[in-house]
Formats: structure tokens, sequence, C-alpha cells
């Protein structure tokens, strides 16, 4: 199979935020050659992550033209659009409602949402007003009163 | 005058915060003149920057914020080469 990646947006996203909101993702294609992902769909398998996909994963550039052998697989994801708004002042429970939807990544929501979740999935309200007063002062490169440097 | 979520005119045509009510700007020719500002490495904005930028470019790219003096809410965002002007902004005059 013959494989053509075109796609910028690669180190800059091409979707703005607005309101102080954060860009676009920046797009990501990975191809990872030599997997074992027929062995693994072969033992009832399905691979979650691009770790498991066995292999050698390789970044792509913008524009890339290949041909795929029949072990290769090829990652691609997509940029979407910028957001509106402080993700700081988003409703906790909204966060945590994304995150079960799998819409918002665990890690987005505590680095970039500031949302502690509990283990049952819901937001922790007092944690997550602690974390949104320390992430305020930090990502504006100052340090919160009462938290080391 | 509403500018935007976070950002209005008083009747002096200061700009403040709609959220704590500080000075961001003295007037409309400079709006955000009192604005917090830093600039650090993209890779920093979280994980949406899913690959280091020098894989691609040899030009920096760095992200580039604003925030309220006094709440400190995140009023701009943007990803942008090191040393390009602004891609996005709103003129009051």
């Amino acid at each position: 199979m013959h494989l053509v990646v075109s796609a910028n947006g690669k180190s800059v996203p091409l979707s703005p935020g607005l309101s102080g909101g954060y860009p676009a993702a920046t797009q990501w294609d990975v191809l990872v050659r030599g997997s074992t992902v027929a062995e693994q769909f072969a033992a009832g398998r399905i691979p979650r992550s691009l770790d498991e996909l066995g292999g050698t994963p390789d970044i792509l550039p913008p524009h890339l033209e290949t041909d795929l052998a029949p072990s290769d697989v090829y990652f691609t994801h997509w940029q979407g659009g910028g957001g509106i708004g402080d993700p700081l002042h988003r409703e906790p429970e909204i966060v945590a409602r994304d995150v079960a939807d799998g819409k918002v990544s665990a890690t987005s929501a505590h680095d970039v949402y500031g949302v502690v979740l509990e283990a049952d999935g819901s937001a922790d309200v007092s944690a997550t007003e602690q974390r949104r007063h320390e992430l305020r002062h930090r990502r504006a490169g100052l340090t919160p009163e009462g938290v080391q440097p | 005058m509403i500018i935007d979520l976070n950002l209005e005119t008083d009747d002096a045509a200061a700009v403040r915060c709609r959220h704590c009510g500080g000075t961001v700007g003295d007037s409309v020719a400079t709006p955000m003149n009192h604005a917090l500002r830093r600039e650090r490495p993209s890779v920093e904005a979280g994980p949406g920057v899913h690959a280091d930028p020098s894989l691609f470019v040899d030009r920096p790219v760095v992200l580039r914020q604003a925030f309220c003096p006094g709440c400190l809410t995140l009023l701009s965002t943007e990803i942008v080469p090191d040393g390009e002007p602004s891609y996005r902004g709103w003129s009051l005059t």
C-alpha cells in the first residue's frame, strides 16, 4: 500500500484560540514499522496506545510518500479547533464529564484545566481549587504563596 | 462595551478585566499595556503539542500568553515562531 502524508500544523497549530483559549493541537502523524499488531489481534488483544503496537515508531514530517508493509501501522491525530476562554474558568464537573466522554484526557484535565479527579472520575472540588490556585500563578511565571518554587 | 469573555471598556475608555475589575489597558489604543506577559517553549503548552517543533523547523516555537495583572485570568494564548508578531489581535480605535 502506498501512503501519502500531507499535513501542516506540526510545529505551529493552525487554529488559534479565543479569549485566552488555547490553540488547536498540533498535527501528529506516526508510522510504526514492523508492529506486532497482527499477532496481538490473533491473540484477541487490541493495542490501546502507540507503545503497545510494538515495532519502531517514526514521527512523520509534514509531507512524505512511502510504501507500507503488512505489519506497518499509520497513526494520525488531527488538530481539531482552538478553545474559547481561560481553561481554569471551565466548570470542574464539565471537565470531568469531558474526560469521561473521551473528549479531554486526564493529563489535560490536570495540567491545562487544573481539575483534580477522584477515583470515580468526578471532580474533587477542594483539590481542584488548590490546583488552580497553583497553576494560575505558575503559568504566569509567579510562585503562589505557600507553595514551593 | 464588552470586548470578549474577559475584557470590557469602562466609561473612561480604559480596558478592564470583567472578572476582577482590574485595569488591563489604559485606553483602547493600548488595550493590554498592563497585562502580564510570558513566553516559553511551545512544548510547555500541554499534551496538545504532540512533538517537539525542532523535529520540523529550525526556528524556536513559543507559547505566548498574556494575563490579567489582578486575577491572573488568561487573556490570550498563541503558539508562534519566536519573534513573530501576534497572529490575531483586535483594534478598538
